[in-house]
């Protein structure tokens, strides 16, 4: 799959003449979008716009990456509704998922995908939005351009996955006594805030404000603690009076913590998706990197080490990426998750959908 | 490990018995303990038999199984094609998980074991809910229908009742009509007679016709006063308590003294208020009329027989006492004199509604009370209304 970069929409239109490619478009949310400019051209494209994506081991917050791919994606246009695609998306072995990253309707949509897809299939994506974090339309295809939707993009090559995300255990378990799918309102029965700007307050030394919420909140995201031991990741990314609103849902009666960061153990659990990601000898086509938006906030300019740790993992197979809110990925075996602050990395197989 | 298994614990508690509705807590469950135990595809089956379960969520997979076991363990743990499959048997039905590559499938199996009890509580507490519910509305239904019954029969024993008192009523005004047509009959025939003898004097003809005139008349305003009184009253009328119980003298007098029955009213103070004013005379009629069955039956009477009719008020309320002289009525049946189709009557065939109907009457259609007891010569009725008085 050879993946090309365009500063500009124009630009991509200008230079692309196979209309009857299935072109995906990873739009940074900085690029000049004028959707159009697609519509007027010949060009079958589908894709999202994202705070920022990866192209030889650069994050950009300009340009977009063009994808050449051999099956035509399905655009699901309101996901509060029911998947009436089933039957397409029962053949699907393995797949992409873009969804609008702040839509109230990824959990249940998730869940009914994974009831749509067979038991083999092997599914990551993420979140498409902007850094306002104002809902807008961030998902397209040739007729549409759609929020609270989600767009599947099938893949004839065998995936393999890693997820990874580094964040630290720092204080816990705590419960969720109350929550309303993306709002945590309370945590062993006291305000959620409350509780969290303790624990936060007393690690950091630093006070919280009216304005710097989110600045001191993103080196302290909330875990939920599963059996397997895997902790999911909540990135409280706003507060609502004395509730903390996530990104993604959490749900009634989880068990919590408080986890904290490190830049080199963020670095090093990217580097470990990279290695799950390219654990079997397959040949590898392309690496395919999804990482949440607020890694690239908390490490700041030490991102650059996370994607050159990842590239040292990956050695000659190219990798392309999107960062988004909020992170997609299952392995068949159990349900989809959606995480926060995680690095998912898919690598496909030798470029058997790749023209 | 220890804090992961007690996470799951918990979370897997938690999500029982959320819900007092049925499908709603089943599908908490399966949908909670499928998304914290990592099952591909949770089920439940309403009944132990069923091969298609009511609810499934996950991977559609398709399996067979032997369900004979299920009646006796805590929980199966097997295996079919890549899958372990659990079996959680309840009550009378059961939840099935699957999982693929599970790491601690033994344990898992134990720990949903546990839940055994608290499911079966739970479904337990819905259904009950579910059948406090459905008895909730039947019993609305079977209300309504009981009481549109009631009303039927109180219409039907109120048509029964009118009928008798209509033959009371013909009896009344035959006594009524006695009087006036033996004067009229005198009358014509004086005038016959002079008309045969040639000796017809104007001026005493004038006075005869005049005479007839007036008895007829009379005939007329008694008619009048029949035909009121079984007028339905769809209103409330203005009226007082003289009038009432001069309305009421009127009516029986002739037939009570026919039977050698004196009617007497005590003076009472004349209140004016609104009334339905035909039911509550309907009600003191029958009163009468059971007292005039009364005073006749008891052939014992040594003094003159006497219903007696009066009245008082207070503050709130206006009462009606009909006394008779008759002996009073047997403290056993006192209790039962108002149930319906109740009789001592022994020649007449008494319908056994007159009581019930005053009673229902001056209750449901007046607001009163009726009560009986037995005062120093015979028996009290006493009628208590609630006056709206006339400003």
């Amino acid at each position: 799959m050879k993946a090309s970069y365009f500063k500009t929409l124009d630009d991509f239109i200008q230079k692309t003449t196979l209309t009857k490619t299935f072109w995906l478009l990873l739009v940074a949310e900085k690029t000049l979008f004028d959707y159009t400019l697609l519509q007027k051209s010949q060009l079958q494209c589908y894709g999202g716009i994202f705070p920022e994506i990866i192209f030889e081991q650069k994050h950009l917050c300009e340009g977009l990456i063009a994808l050449p791919l051999q099956l035509k994606p399905i655009l699901l246009e309101d996901i509060s509704q029911p998947i009436t695609h089933k039957q397409t998306l029962s053949t699907i072995s393995s797949m992409m998922v873009l969804v609008d990253g702040l839509s109230s309707f990824i959990d249940p949509f998730l869940v009914s995908l994974f009831e749509a897809t067979n038991k083999e299939c092997m599914i990551f994506g993420g979140g498409a939005g902007k850094l306002t974090l104002k809902q807008e339309k961030v998902l397209f295809s040739p007729t549409h351009l759609t929020q609270d939707s989600a767009l599947i993009i099938p893949l004839e090559s065998k995936v393999e996955l890693g997820v990874s995300h580094g964040w630290e255990f720092l204080q816990g378990p705590f419960v969720a006594t109350a929550t309303k799918n993306n709002v945590l309102e309370q945590i062993n029965y006291e305000n959620a805030f409350d509780i969290y700007k303790k624990i936060v307050e007393e690690d950091s030394g630093k006070k919280f404000t009216d304005e710097n919420f989110f600045d001191l909140a993103k080196s302290y995201p909330l875990g939920i603690v599963s059996y397997s031991g895997e902790v999911v990741v909540r990135d409280p990314i706003a507060k609502d009076g004395n509730h903390l609103v996530l990104v993604g849902d959490m749900p009634e009666h989880s068990i919590i913590e408080v986890l904290k960061g490190s830049d080199t153990k963020l670095i090093q659990a990217a580097k470990n998706a990279a290695q799950q990601a390219m654990s079997s000898n397959d040949e590898k086509s392309i690496a395919i990197m999804i990482d949440c938006i607020s890694r690239v906030l908390f490490l700041e300019n030490m991102f650059a080490k996370e994607i050159n740790a990842v590239e040292e993992v990956l050695k000659d197979v190219p990798l392309v990426g999107i960062l988004t809110l909020g992170e997609i990925a299952n392995n068949a075996e159990t349900y989809i998750n959606f995480y926060n602050k995680t690095c998912v990395i898919g690598t496909l197989q030798g470029g058997k959908n790749v023209t | 490990m220890l804090l992961n298994q007690l996470t799951l614990a918990y979370e897997c508690l938690s999500a029982i018995g959320n819900s007092l509705e049925l499908d709603s807590m089943i599908l908490e469950i399966l949908s909670s303990f499928s998304r914290k135990t990592g099952a591909i595809n949770a089920r439940y089956y309403a009944n132990k038999e069923d091969d298609i379960p009511m609810f499934s969520i996950g991977k559609n997979i398709a399996f067979k199984f032997d369900k004979t076991q299920i009646q006796t363990q805590k929980y199966l743990l097997f295996q079919v094609n890549t899958f372990d499959i659990i079996v959680l048997p309840l009550k009378s039905s059961y939840l099935l998980f699957a999982y693929k590559n599970h790491n601690d499938i033994q344990q898992l199996a134990t720990m949903l074991g546990n839940f055994q009890a608290k499911i079966n509580l739970s479904i337990s507490a819905c259904v009950g809910v579910q059948a406090l519910n459905t008895l909730n509305d039947e019993l609305e239904d079977r209300v309504k229908i009981s009481v549109d019954k009631m009303r039927e029969k109180d219409k039907m024993l109120m048509a029964q009742s009118k009928q008798a008192v209509m033959g009371e009523m013909i009896e009344m005004i035959a006594h009524q009509w006695r009087q006036p047509l033996t004067a009229i009959g005198m009358i014509s025939n004086n005038i016959a007679m002079e008309l045969v003898l040639d000796e017809l004097d104007l001026q005493q003809l004038e006075q005869d016709l005049h005479g007839i005139n007036m008895q007829v008349n009379y005939l007329s305003n008694t008619i009048d006063d029949f035909r009121n009184f079984f007028k339905e009253s769809k209103e409330k009328e203005h009226t007082s308590s003289k009038s009432i119980l001069k309305a009421i003298n009127t009516l029986v007098y002739h037939q009570l003294k026919s039977q050698n029955i004196s009617i007497k009213m005590t003076e009472c103070e004349d209140i004016n208020f609104v009334i339905y004013k035909n039911e509550l005379m309907q009600a003191i009629l029958n009163l009468i009329s059971n007292a005039k069955d009364a005073l006749l039956e008891n052939s014992s009477i040594q003094e003159k027989k006497q219903i007696l009719l009066s009245c008082k008020c207070d503050i709130k309320d206006f009462y009606i006492f009909v006394s008779d002289n008759a002996g009073g009525i047997d403290e056993q049946i006192l209790p039962k004199i108002f149930d319906p189709y109740f009789s001592t009557k022994k020649e007449k065939n008494g319908t056994g509604l007159g009581l019930y109907m005053s009673k229902i009457i001056i209750q449901e259609h007046l607001d009163g009370e009726l009560v009986a007891f037995n005062s120093e010569k015979g028996a009290t009725f006493q009628i208590k209304i609630p006056f709206q008085e006339e400003t």
